[in-house]
């Protein structure tokens, strides 16, 4: 179901009022009702594949888990024999390494099917391309059909979701959940199905499954952020969106500086698009009581590209970091180069490199994780490089500073150009996310080094792409309205507390500005997926 | 003091080798404070892993767990066990 119809309007209201209305025991079976009826409406064929998420999880987790607790009954029982103490310690550490086997191959079972399937899903296309290489050289009138697959909505994120509480309940940090209906929910509901954020269970499921009474000042604060999120896609994003397809329709008819333009344009609709979409979500949820992880944090603020990542869709970077990052930087392997490069090349880039390179490896997977087209590749590729360098050089850098003192990095006009230095590497970046390919987004970058008329800014040509005067002003207004309260926010002002003081005349205001904004400016029409969103392709 | 499975003095050799600007009997807070950074929580673990033979789970790596000498060494003694 669009977020962006009349229908979805209808849907919550009518999903609010069966939830208050039902008694707090049952209040997750709504969540549930709803969830799969949210599935369903929006791509019945294709829900085979959360269902078989649901499941293989599901009893994967519950083996383990039996496995985990019949081991540490071994244990025990084993410590109340009497026998010598290295007699013991030999028995436990063969009993545990029999039933770590156990568990690898149960866990190793369920990822491999379910990342199989997201790879197959998203993948497939490159290895369709490349057989079709092949084949070509031997008869080049037959072509491989690219499979072009619709991708089963939220695949991305609810395997990564489901697989993360897979590999907790293997670590032992918490015991399975034992009602599949109750698990059915924690990997599909609603407000996160469609783009995100990545939760975890230790943090949301218990929330899902306690009923949560009606509490007016929460409800309130969840509507407005609701509004919010809708007045950042449709007002802002979508808008934005028109002035980055039209450049992306016919580029080579524009100058540099427009490519340029093109590119910030792309950002801002990316941002107000994902970031409204999280809005919504954490708004809706709120309204149901439940708090779902933020994923944004205000990224345009970040003064390098690693507080970047750990300010834009922050699930992400953190599912990255507990199951992919820590596995590689602790597994033996590493933790033997780790010792070899702190023998060999001393502390500072012994202690360095091994996390350097397992954190390179990380963003080229975030990278990969948008899509297999080359030019995630590179996205990836530029994303970890920077990482890197930052990771081994500012240390250095920062040491220098102190000794010599070349600048003082307390200052405001540091702070600001370290927030436009790395805003500049994100732009740069972007090229490779706004751009259809991976060779036009090296043109986009040739003309825009090649012909930056910067007098654009004063000839019209920024009303020519498809915003018109009146269209782009609003665009550039909205764009500031949503700068001015992320200041406020990164200031620690908490808006929608401060607004919800103030007297009620000035907030009906507000509101009945805002609903009218939504409507009337809101672009409308914007079909590019099963849900509306961006990132609701991924 | 009978039955301790690591020596303090080990597990101190072990840290100084990775900070030796750092007192470990007597610092508080590392984490908290910020005395240690992530990446010396990970030469710090894979060092233990490798002399003690144990696999710290990354589910331990909370700062409790870290923050003083005296955690080290019941998370350490805790996988010896």
């Amino acid at each position: 179901m669009n977020y962006i119809s009349v229908y979805f309007i209808a849907f919550l209201t009518v999903f609010f009022a069966a939830y208050f209305l039902t008694p707090k025991k049952f209040r997750w079976i709504v969540l549930l009702a709803a969830s799969v009826f949210f599935y369903l409406y929006s791509q019945i064929s294709l829900a085979v594949y959360i269902v078989v998420t649901i499941v293989t999880v599901f009893f994967g987790a519950v083996i383990l888990g039996k496995i985990n607790a019949s081991l540490k009954v071994s244990l025990e029982k084993k410590s109340e024999e009497q026998m010598p103490r290295d007699d013991l310690k030999a028995l436990k550490k063969k009993l545990t390494k029999k039933v770590q086997n156990q568990k690898r191959i149960v866990a190793a079972s369920v990822i491999i099917i379910n990342f199989g399937i997201l790879a197959v899903m998203k993948y497939s296309g490159l290895f369709t391309g490349f057989a079709d290489l092949i084949l070509k050289r031997f008869d080049s009138a037959r072509e491989l059909q690219p499979l072009n697959i619709i991708l089963p909505l939220g695949i991305s994120f609810y395997t990564f979701q489901s697989i993360g509480y897979l590999i907790d309940v293997y670590r032992g940090k918490y015991p399975p959940d034992k009602n599949i209906a109750r698990f059915a929910l924690f990997v599909s509901f609603f407000p996160q199905i469609i783009q995100g954020p990545i939760n975890r269970y230790d943090q949301l499921a218990h929330q899902l499954y306690e009923g949560h009474p009606f509490d007016e000042t929460r409800f309130k604060m969840g509507a407005q952020r609701i509004m919010w999120g809708f007045f950042k896609k449709l007002v802002i994003a979508d808008r934005a969106a028109v002035f980055v397809s039209t450049f992306n329709a016919d580029p080579h008819s524009y100058t540099g500086f427009i490519a340029a333009v093109s590119v910030v344009m792309f950002m801002i609709q990316v941002y107000a698009d994902f970031s409204g979409g999280m809005d919504i979500s954490l708004g809706i949820a709120q309204c149901v009581g439940i708090e779902m992880t933020e994923n944004f944090q205000r990224p345009h603020f970040a003064a390098s590209i690693g507080e970047y990542w750990r300010r834009w869709h922050i699930t992400l970077g953190a599912w990255m970091k507990d199951y992919l990052l820590y596995p590689i930087t602790f597994s033996v392997p590493f933790v033997k180069f780790n010792r070899f490069a702190r023998k060999k090349l001393g502390l500072y880039f012994g202690k360095l490199l091994p996390p350097c390179i397992a954190m390179g490896v990380v963003f080229f997977a975030v990278g990969i994780w948008h899509g297999s087209q080359w030019k995630y590749v590179m996205f990836g590729i530029y994303n970890s490089v920077l990482v890197m360098f930052e990771i081994i050089v500012i240390p250095f850098i920062i040491s220098l500073n102190e000794k010599f003192k070349i600048v003082n990095t307390k200052t405001l006009s540091w702070k600001l150009f370290l927030i436009l230095n790395t805003m500049f590497l994100v732009f740069i970046g972007k090229y490779f996310a706004m751009a259809p390919t991976f060779s036009s987004a090296v043109e986009y970058i040739k003309m825009t080094v090649a012909d930056f008329n910067v007098l654009g800014l004063f000839n019209g040509s920024l009303y020519k792409m498809g915003l018109d005067v009146n269209n782009f002003n609003l665009l550039i207004v909205s764009v500031l309205l949503l700068f001015c309260v992320s200041l406020a926010q990164e200031r620690g002002i908490r808006i929608r507390e401060v607004f919800n003081r103030q007297n009620l005349v000035f907030r009906w205001i507000v509101y009945i500005i805002a609903v009218f904004s939504i409507i009337i400016f809101g672009v409308y029409g914007r079909n590019a997926n099963a849900a509306g969103f961006f990132y609701g392709g991924f | 003091m009978d039955d301790v499975l690591v020596k303090k003095e080990e597990l101190i050799e072990i840290l100084e080798s990775i900070r030796p600007d750092i007192d470990f009997q007597t610092a508080k807070g590392m984490i908290d404070d910020g005395i240690l950074d992530s990446f010396d929580i990970i030469s710090i673990v894979s060092e233990i892993d490798e002399t003690f033979g144990i696999y710290i789970n990354v589910a331990d790596l909370v700062p409790d767990n870290f923050n003083t000498l005296e955690g080290i060494h019941k998370l350490v003694e805790k996988y010896k066990a």
